[in-house]
């Protein structure tokens, strides 16, 4: 900054300031409509921005929560186990498939660990495609949780010895602290994962959900259990239609297609 | 920063060093003035970086679905003068004229009969620099690859990729694909493996690969061009110049603004509102499923003509399984690649995306079917809701047979016993016959 003598720079200043009407010239204690008005405008300008700097905080979180979630995936498919347990808070909990609940950052390091064989970084010849898509963002009227649903498509075996395709969606929380979003509740419901030779229409779940829970036990058993494939179960959506439920006036049509469509067997209402 | 100091020093000064709270009213006037002008100049920057993030991930899905059908020319005029292009271990091909020819060297412009190259531009992370005239980003890539009754594949790949702003119009400047996995769809990943792709001896690329690495089954991470976005920090947005400080100037400022950042939460909530729709749709949720959908909106899918408003819509949805009904069923369809563009008014938006679906029942068949949508959402009373609803399929596979041997068949087409409103809009061919599903948007570089 340029040194210019104070009491030069004061006298410029209030000049220039008083003629654009920002500071009170003469006496103090007097003030024209003119003023008033700058005054006002001024505070109304600052409630304005107030608010659009909220709206854009808006877009950012979110924007921030899909970033976290996308780098969840790219560590964990290239088993950065490490990086991944960075990325939850210290009280997270995470609930993977039927594995359980294990609660602490630390737990879910030795969880991630214990899912890659107990080493950094893939093993030759390990796939674990692990594609992170769908994400519906909700953020709380706090601005420091969120929700989130997200669909974790996976590409996954071991050359030689194994394939799978497997898919199931994420409901997951998310927490702010310090200005940072972070996993606060991972919970990912496992719908297939089936052996790449006849695919879901010919097997049976592959693991029936089961990943390191038989070696690392965890801190809490499954919340909800709803089995595995073949059998299917709808994980409910965190958020509310953003539009609203579509109401027939009286019972829908098409309901003659519909009962052709309907299996013999194994009706659920 | 400096003016701020600047002001706040001179005032203090003048007042005889009162604190600042006690001061008259009229004399925080210049400080809350330029406090203001640079919370403002901070905000358009944020705003701005935030539009880039959406122009770049609307730019590199619409350079996949210009790969995807052999437009070449289309997908080269995105690039800089000065781009470089890699794609697996082709080695680097240098400028915009060079790229177009390798690009050309794949195959005849243009869709092609028996051609399958759906290539899914996914998961992206885009890191925009500060000044925000240049960005990186990081996406995944999953394609389907065939050509009828020779060969079919699965693919996956990392892009880390580079865009530059030139003229006010994003560009990609880098694109390096780094390859992943490559396997004939009949063995799948646990038995065959394929090797990266080695650079063309007929067009040989300006450089050598970037890289030495192996595809999967070898042990590779493509480098991550972004910090930990919890243990480091993304540099914050910096502000082009500082903004003058009069009431009028910064009125000014903050009315162009709003209506962008309109726009931005506009992408966002479309965005939501589609991938909602996939999950309705996944789980036969055909009531709220039907709710998302304008009073007056439209769906239409595999020929089977248009049906029109809610009930109509809600008829036609009982064409695709019963309500609620789940058991040994896969019904997962996913909305991947979105490219979103809000008209100026914000109450009107055009979308392309891409439609993957895994199907089937358990001791029945599966089913893999890929497609394409161009759907118009509208603002109705400020909430956004799907007017037109217009998937193009691209595939139906039974999942034993894949692509390579896939035979022809038309579209599903009109139902006797559950008729549409009026006939399709819009005849489309299916693989293994070319089609080219209109777009929306003309070319972000060239108009065209």
């Amino acid at each position: 900054m340029t040194r210019i003598p104070p009491q030069r720079t004061t006298l410029h200043l209030l000049s220039l300031l008083c003629a654009a009407g920002l500071v009170a010239c003469g006496e103090p204690a007097a003030t024209t409509p003119e003023q008033d008005a700058a005054a006002a405008e001024l505070a109304a300008l600052s409630t304005e921005v107030a608010l659009l700097e909220a709206r854009v905080q808006q877009v950012k979180d979110a924007n921030a929560i899909k970033r976290l979630q996308r780098a969840y995936g790219y560590y964990v498919e290239e088993g950065l186990w490490d990086e991944v347990a960075d990325l939850f808070s210290d009280d997270a909990s995470l609930e993977l498939a039927r594995d359980g609940v294990y609660h602490g950052k630390e737990r879910i390091r030795a969880y991630f660990t214990a899912l890659g064989g107990g080493q950094r970084g893939l093993r030759e010849g390990q796939l674990n495609e692990q594609l992170q898509v769908m994400p519906v963002v909700t953020l709380g009227t706090d601005g420091q949780t969120a929700k989130a649903r997200w669909r974790n498509i996976l590409l996954v075996g071991q050359l030689g010895e194994h394939a799978e395709w497997g898919e199931g969606p994420f409901e997951n929380e998310y927490v702010k602290e310090d200005g940072v979003w972070k996993i606060h509740r991972m919970r990912w419901q496992q719908a297939i994962l089936v052996p790449y030779q006849g695919g879901w229409a010919a097997n049976e779940d592959y693991n029936r959900g089961i990943w390191v829970s038989d070696t690392l036990p965890p801190d809490a058993p499954p919340t909800d259990d709803h089995g595995w494939w073949p059998e299917t179960y709808l994980p409910p959506f965190h958020f509310r239609n953003p539009v609203g439920t579509y109401q027939p006036e009286s019972a829908p049509a098409g309901g003659v297609e519909a009962a052709a469509a309907r299996p013999a067997a194994g009706v659920t209402p | 920063m400096n003016r701020l100091l600047a002001y706040r020093a001179v005032l203090l000064a003048t007042l005889g060093a009162v604190p600042l709270g006690m001061l008259p009213v009229q004399a925080q006037a210049p400080e809350a003035a330029a406090a203001l002008a640079a919370r403002l100049a901070l905000l358009q920057a944020e705003v701005r970086n935030l539009e880039a993030e959406n122009a770049i991930e609307n730019l590199q899905g619409i350079f996949g679905f210009y790969y995807d059908k052999n437009e070449w020319q289309q997908a080269a005029d995105i690039f800089t003068e000065d781009a470089t292009f890699e794609w697996g271990g082709s080695g680097v091909y240098v400028g915009k004229p060079r790229i177009l020819a390798y690009l050309r060297s794949l195959g005849a412009e243009g869709p092609q009969e028996g051609l399958l190259n759906d290539q899914m531009q996914l998961q992206p992370i885009v890191t925009v620099a500060p000044d925000g005239l240049s960005a990186k980003a990081r996406w995944h890539l999953f394609s389907q690859e065939a050509r009828h009754g020779v060969e079919h594949f699965w693919g996956t790949g990392i892009y880390e990729n580079e865009y530059r702003f030139e003229a006010g119009v994003w560009k990609i400047s880098k694109l390096q694909l780094y390859s992943s996995m490559k396997t004939p769809y009949e063995a799948g990943w646990g038995v065959t493996a394929l090797p990266r792709s080695t650079p063309s001896s007929d067009l040989p690329p300006d450089l050598p690969p970037a890289m030495d690495y192996a595809n999967y089954p070898a042990v590779f991470v493509p480098p991550l061009h972004y910090p930990h976005p919890v243990t480091a920090a993304v540099p914050a947005p910096q502000p082009a110049e500082p903004l003058a400080t009069d009431p009028g100037s910064l009125r000014e400022a903050l009315d162009a603004l709003e209506p962008r950042v309109g726009l931005l939460q506009d992408a966002d909530a479309v965005e939501r509102l589609h991938t909602i729709y996939g999950y309705y749709l996944a789980h036969n949720q055909w009531d709220e499923l039907t709710g998302i959908f304008t009073p007056d909106g439209t769906i239409e899918i595999a020929l089977r003509g248009v049906y029109v408003g809610r009930p109509s819509v809600r008829r036609n949805l009982d064409l695709y399984g019963v309500q609620n009904e789940l058991r040994g069923t896969l019904h997962n369809h996913m909305q991947y690649q979105p490219v979103i563009h809000i008209a100026a008014d914000g109450q009107r938006a055009s979308m392309r995306s891409r439609a993957f679906s895994l199907m089937g029942n358990f001791g029945g068949t599966g089913r893999f079917m890929g497609g394409t949508y161009e759907n118009i959402f509208e603002k109705r009373e400020g909430v956004w809701m799907l007017h037109k609803d217009q998937q193009i399929n691209t595939y139906f596979a039974l999942y034993d047979v894949g692509w390579k041997d896939l035979e022809w068949r038309p579209a599903p087409g009109i139902t006797d016993s559950n008729p549409p409103d009026a006939p399709p809009t819009l005849q489309f061919e299916m693989y293994p016959r070319p089609f080219l599903p209109p777009y929306h948007y003309t070319n972000p570089v060239t108009g065209r």
